[in-house]
């Protein structure tokens, strides 16, 4: 039988660090994807409540959610709306440009959220909520919610139909899971959040708990995730898990970028 | 124009050359392929007038509903002008890239770059081989 030959791939499994360094870290795998040709997946956690803003969002518009008021604001560099980062577990993906992944933008969100869905697919128990892939994006023009999980578009991932009461007021599925794309010469980072649980930053957005009845403490699910997504996308992690921290001078100049003021109010 | 008649860069964006009162100025957009690519566009900002280029600098930004990307300036110049009702018409990028969907004009101060671009043939097949 012929071997299917996977793609090297950086894995990095970071612990809870504050939001500008978790920017500055999917900055750094961008760049290596772009310049050394480097495929990379990174696990990590936010070690405070942490709103993100989309690149193109005013900073002035996190006056809209009061619930996360007093949490650090970081800007990313990818796009969509804001994100509280709190009970979840975050990813990233960085790909170059040859791969080909990288060439399309729905196929590399599509191929992500799909190994996400088939997983919480086999882990939730039957009877409670059914996750799914939405099928439309919804167009508001300037009146685009600000938070990322109360808008949609095609990819994201959304739990249906629970029997726990978990609609919408719109009737909506609500959304688990919602990533961004930055591209970079060619190359693509993509990162995004699986919302473990309602946060008390962001009570309006019920999580994995919530709607589905699992509940996941963000280790175990990159614990389950991980296989799952590697064997899914063809990657190979041969190398074993590192961290970010290993090219911490490199990523503290780029710490510099996302915490100053010209970036965060850049708009 | 016609897009046959256009030189195209690798990062995808189009570029027609004139002469206008003996200084070079190009015409700058993005292909409908790009434009396809990037699927539903949300957002841009313009390039800055009066900025000077090199070849490859990024020189503005587009959102879709999935991704932030950058435009690059495929040659050497300064920005002389830019097409300013893009932002508030971006349906225009996917109606008529290679027309009203032209986003900057640069005046030339080099030749830089200009041997580094394809023209209609070998960028359909950059393309092609892009999509397969």
């Amino acid at each position: 039988m012929a071997s299917i030959t996977k793609t090297p791939c950086r894995l990095l499994l970071d612990p809870p660090m504050p939001g500008v360094w978790n920017m500055a870290v999917d900055e750094w795998l961008l760049r290596s994807a772009a310049e050394d040709g480097i495929l990379s997946l990174r696990f990590y956690e936010w070690a405070e409540p942490t709103l993100s803003l989309g690149y193109f969002q005013r900073h002035t518009d996190r006056a809209q959610h009061a619930a996360s008021a007093d949490c650090p604001l970081v800007r990313r560099a990818s796009g969509g709306g804001a994100l509280v980062h709190d009970r979840e577990l975050t990813y990233s993906l960085a790909v170059p440009a040859a791969h080909r992944l990288a060439r399309q933008a729905e196929e590399l969100y599509f191929a992500v959220h799909e190994s996400l869905v088939a997983l919480l697919g086999r882990l939730a128990p039957s009877s409670e909520g059914q996750f799914l892939l939405c099928t439309s994006t919804d167009h508001h023009g300037p009146n685009e919610p600000f938070l990322c999980f109360e808008r949609r578009s095609r990819g994201d991932l959304l739990c249906a139909e629970s029997n726990r009461g978990a609609e919408t007021k719109s009737g909506k599925p609500h959304k688990l899971c919602g990533s961004a794309q930055r591209r970079y010469r060619g190359a693509v980072l993509q990162h995004g959040g699986v919302l473990l649980a309602r946060s008390p930053q962001a009570p309006e957005l019920p999580g994995l708990q919530e709607t589905s009845g699992l509940a996941l403490p963000a280790s175990e699910l990159r614990e389950a995730w991980l296989g799952a997504l590697l064997q899914d996308l063809g990657l190979d992690a041969a190398g074993g898990a590192s961290s970010g921290a290993t090219a911490k001078a490199e990523i503290d100049q780029l710490s510099a970028k996302f915490e100053g003021k010209s970036w965060i109010e850049r708009r | 124009m016609n897009p046959e008649t256009l030189l195209y860069a690798k990062t995808h964006e189009w570029i027609h050359i004139a002469d206008d009162g003996g200084a070079k100025v190009a015409t700058i957009g993005i292909s409908a392929f790009a434009v396809e690519a990037l699927t539903d566009l949300v957002f841009m900002e313009l390039p800055e007038v009066g900025r000077d280029v090199k070849p490859g600098d990024s020189i503005c930004e587009i959102e879709s509903v999935k991704a932030v990307s950058d435009l690059y300036s495929p040659v050497e110049g300064k920005v002389l002008e830019v097409n300013k009702p893009l932002p508030d018409s971006l349906e225009t990028l996917s109606d008529d890239p290679f027309g009203k969907g032209w986003i900057a004009k640069i005046q030339l101060t080099s030749d830089a770059g200009l041997s580094d671009l394809m023209d209609h043939a070998a960028y359909q097949a950059a393309c092609k081989e892009e999509a397969d």
